[in-house]
């Protein structure tokens, strides 16, 4: 494919399309916003209603309800993994039906499961279909003779993506549900048996028989939910910190041990058998919702970071092609523009370049290159030019894939909660032997003493970190997914509370990221051999404005000629000397000196005006209103851009950001600086490109609205799928009012743990009262942490 | 008396069905397919359907 023929779609149709019109998009249903033309928020929204029509599935609109999720513009590129041609090859040489598991993206209702088997009924060998919309996976059972490829691309037609099935998913998670379910079960005829014991069955076999039973129960929980805790908190403290995990292992193994000595000492006082296994049913049911919030965030996403997805652009035959990075070929030439990556490493054909290697080595000065010197997989071209390489190792061999690598810190354990579970479990611990004591050496009652510490140490359930505070992190998270935005990191919401600043990037962020030729008529009246020119000088750069203008020069289909140089002068604009002309398009002083033109792009030959064309960029609908929400909450809002200081100020002035937060011209590098010394432990950095990754590692989070570029979203804590910048100050709220909530369940669990150890110390505490009020505290910090969340989350604006 | 540890036996034997079914769930994994399952009473009305424009016309 030729730079050429890429990138172009007809413009989005004006007249409806479906059966049942709905305001907004037609396709998604989200507001258009006072910018759009057509019926449709974006092309991937256009292209899906399309082939839905086309293949007969208007239906799925009646089944999804008004509202879905906006595709992108960027959604709708070819389907060309490696991975499936592989699965192809495979599939065509088996001899019975073969089963096919892969990652699914974009499946989120009934509607689409429907689609996705609508889809596949229709295809020649198609046996089964298994539409895993939880863990974002498709399984598919099919003969030798189906066409997969075929299917993928049908569905990627209707807007959902493919990737290869990452067991990393598999396994943990069944492994835990399995142990919930079963330790239910137990707690629930633990109870059962154990209310007759307390109810006072008589003594006699049918009491030995349900006491033996309660036992038997007890001990079962511990040994399949034990181990879940023992072993996360056998490893915490071999790394010598404190982990939410170890309350809650120090009560299973305090409350068996308790137990033990109740049922062979035959001490009824100290049968805490039903609360034991209730304990471990309650703690397990806490570790599910925790492990499954942020998992189904991730499924919503391809498991592997977008590698496949990741483009550069390859001189092949005289022309420019844009291609997979995972299809390049040690000699291979490339053309690496101002501000992408070398994505191997690679000779330098150009005479010098200077390359950013900060995303490898932290280096934040750029360094120089002489031609023919090797420049490593990773480095940023910061030079002023498009530069030439070619290409010394595959993609495979690359050390990119390692920086590709999404960063892996898992669940929400944060520091402030860490440490209360170590005082916890002192405070408990201390309590019990003070109760032992006090009975054993005051009293002269060594059984009463162990019984005293033996109910301390049961009725002390730290339900409020072990179930309340899962069940507010995963209510935050399911809240926020039905808003759009995807929380990727467990320990965002923890760490989003400490932030004081928003720092955004102007283009693609605030702004919608398109440029448009605003006098594209214009381009018409230039001679062909000067629209082929004004073509090369676009083709090289990464600019919006060259990136619109070759949009609009498309349609005369240019040729793209490798023996030009063009130089790119930041700030200003390209020039380029070829055919006895010298040819400048950018700013007015730049491109044709002396001229007067007022245009804020120039097109020039030998320093002669020829054509003055507008671009124009168009603000996210509700970008100025959600900037001056966030300053009057208090935030400090910035803007850190590429693009020209004039024009960062302009957007800067019209959003409502205070000119000296308004940065222009920034460099990848110049942005991490920035924040490097402007507090970035309190920073939120939102970004749309590989120029805002340097920043996003160092601010204390990162969010994207970009969720088809590569990569990116795999590298930031949230993403969000809403049309407006609405979802930053929704995450910022919601990170609040958590850890309001949080705070407030472990008040709750301080006050009732000091009401039962009262109880306890003072030999008040029988079985039968700890089987009630353990469970109680829990059903109750449950039940209040619902309604809260729920009352709160409604708040969010939508 | 004897009946009563009868119904403790019923109990038990129930509580590991239980066990069991949930068991056989969690691995085939139907609790992941609740859309599917959603959609079950509209596979009857979709043999019924045209499957594409033209079929319909």
């Amino acid at each position: 494919m030729t730079l050429a023929s890429t990138t172009v779609l007809p413009p989005p149709p004006a007249a409806p399309v479906l059966a049942t019109p709905i305001e907004g998009c037609a396709h998604c249903g989200k507001p258009l916003g006072s910018d759009a033309g057509g019926t449709f928020c974006c092309h991937g929204c256009q292209a899906v209603n399309s082939a839905l029509r086309a293949s007969g599935l208007d239906r799925y609109y009646a089944l999804r309800g008004p509202l879905g999720e906006p595709i992108g513009d960027g959604a709708q590129a070819g389907l060309d993994h490696a991975f499936i041609e592989q699965l192809q090859a495979d599939l065509s040489a088996a001899v019975k039906p073969q089963r096919i598991a892969l990652s699914l993206q974009g499946a989120r209702c009934a509607a689409c499961v429907w689609v996705l088997e609508q889809l596949f009924t229709r295809m020649p060998g198609a046996l089964r279909v298994q539409v895993n919309v939880a863990r974002g996976g498709l399984e598919l059972l099919v003969e030798p003779s189906f066409e997969l490829r075929r299917y993928l691309e049908d569905i990627a037609a209707v807007g959902y993506r493919v990737g290869p099935r990452n067991a990393r998913l598999e396994g943990r998670n069944d492994d835990l549900l399995m142990r919930l379910g079963a330790c239910v079960a137990l707690a629930l005829n633990a109870m059962a048996f154990s209310a007759a014991l307390h109810l006072g069955v008589e003594a006699g076999p049918l009491r030995e028989l349900l006491n033996d039973l309660s036992f038997i129960a007890a001990v079962l929980s511990v040994l399949i939910g034990g181990p879940v805790f023992f072993g996360s908190a056998l490893r915490s403290l071999r790394a010598g910190v404190l982990h939410l995990d170890l309350p809650i292992a120090v009560g299973i193994a305090l409350t068996a041990t308790a137990a033990t000595w109740a049922y062979f000492g035959q001490h009824a006082q100290a049968a805490y058998f039903d609360s034991l296994a209730a304990f471990v049913a309650l703690m397990l049911g806490g570790r599910y919702l925790q492990e499954r919030a942020v998992e189904r965030n991730r499924a919503a996403l391809l498991d592997d970071p977008g590698i496949d997805t990741l483009q550069c652009r390859r001189e092949r035959d005289g022309a420019l092609e844009i291609t997979r990075c995972a299809a390049l070929s040690s000699g291979d030439t490339l053309l690496i523009p101002p501000g992408e990556l070398v994505p191997v490493a690679a000779t330098l054909l150009s005479e010098s370049a200077s390359c950013s290697l900060a995303w490898i080595d932290g280096e934040s000065e750029p360094r120089p290159f002489a031609q023919d010197e090797r420049v490593p997989a990773g480095a940023i071209n910061v030079s002023d030019r498009a530069l030439r390489v070619r290409a010394l190792e595959t993609f495979a061999s690359s050390e990119l894939l390692e920086l590709l690598k999404p960063s892996s810190t898992e669940h929400a354990t944060t520091k402030h909660l860490n440490r209360f579970a170590g005082v916890y479990v002192l405070a408990v611990l201390a309590l019990a032997v003070l109760g032992f004591l006090v009975h054993a050496l005051v009293y002269g009652d060594v059984s009463q003493g162990l019984a005293v510490a033996t109910a301390i140490c049961v009725v002390t359930c730290p339900c409020a970190l072990g179930i309340a505070v899962p069940l507010a992190y995963e209510l935050s998270h399911v809240a926020l997914r039905k808003r759009g935005i995807f929380v990727r990191d467990a320990s965002f919401l923890d760490r989003a509370r400490d932030v004081r600043q928003v720092a955004f990037d102007k283009t693609g962020t605030l702004t919608t990221g398109r440029l448009s030729v605003a006098n594209a008529e214009a381009l018409a009246g230039l001679p062909s051999a000067e629209r082929e020119a004004l073509y090369q000088l676009c083709a090289r750069s990464i600019h919006p404005k060259s990136m619109a203008i070759r949009s609009a020069l498309e349609r005369w289909a240019p040729r793209y000629r490798t023996d030009v140089a063009v130089k790119e002068q930041a700030g200003h604009g390209l020039s380029a000397e070829f055919d006895g002309h010298v040819y400048r398009l950018g700013r007015a002083a730049f491109a044709a000196p002396g001229d007067g033109c007022a245009s804020d792009t120039c097109f020039s030959v030998d320093g002669a005006m020829r054509l003055a064309i507008e671009t124009s960029e168009t603000f996210r609908a509700d970008a100025a209103r959600e900037i001056e929400l966030l300053r009057a909450k208090g935030y400090r809002v910035a803007i850190l851009s590429g693009d020209a200081e004039g024009r960062v100020a302009a957007a800067a002035a019209r959003l409502g950001v205070a000119a000296e937060d308004a940065f222009g011209g920034c460099s990848p590098a110049g942005k991490a600086e920035w924040l490097a010394a402007h507090d970035p432990e309190h920073t939120l950095m939102v970004g749309d490109g590989i120029n805002d990754a340097l920043a996003m590692q160092t601010a204390r989070c990162g969010a994207t609205p970009a969720i088809d570029r590569p990569f990116l979203p795999a590298r930031t804590d949230f993403y969000f799928t809403t049309p407006g910048l609405l979802a930053i100050g929704t995450a910022l709220d919601a990170a609040r009012d958590l850890h309001a909530m949080v705070r407030s369940n472990i008040g709750f669990a301080i006050a009732y743990n000091a009401l039962v150890v009262s109880l306890a110390l003072v030999g008040a505490m029988k079985p039968w009262l700890a089987a009630i009020v353990m469970p109680l505290s829990s059903v109750v910090v449950v039940i209040r942490t619902s309604a809260v969340m729920a009352r709160r989350s409604r708040a969010w604006r939508s | 008396m004897e009946v009563l540890e009868l119904t403790v036996f019923a109990s038990v034997v129930l509580g590991l069905a239980a066990v069991l079914f949930f068991a056989w769930n969690v691995r085939s994994r139907s609790h992941e397919h609740t859309e599917h399952l959603a959609l079950l009473p509209l596979a009857n009305d979709e043999r019924s359907r045209p499957k594409t424009e033209e079929e319909a016309l």
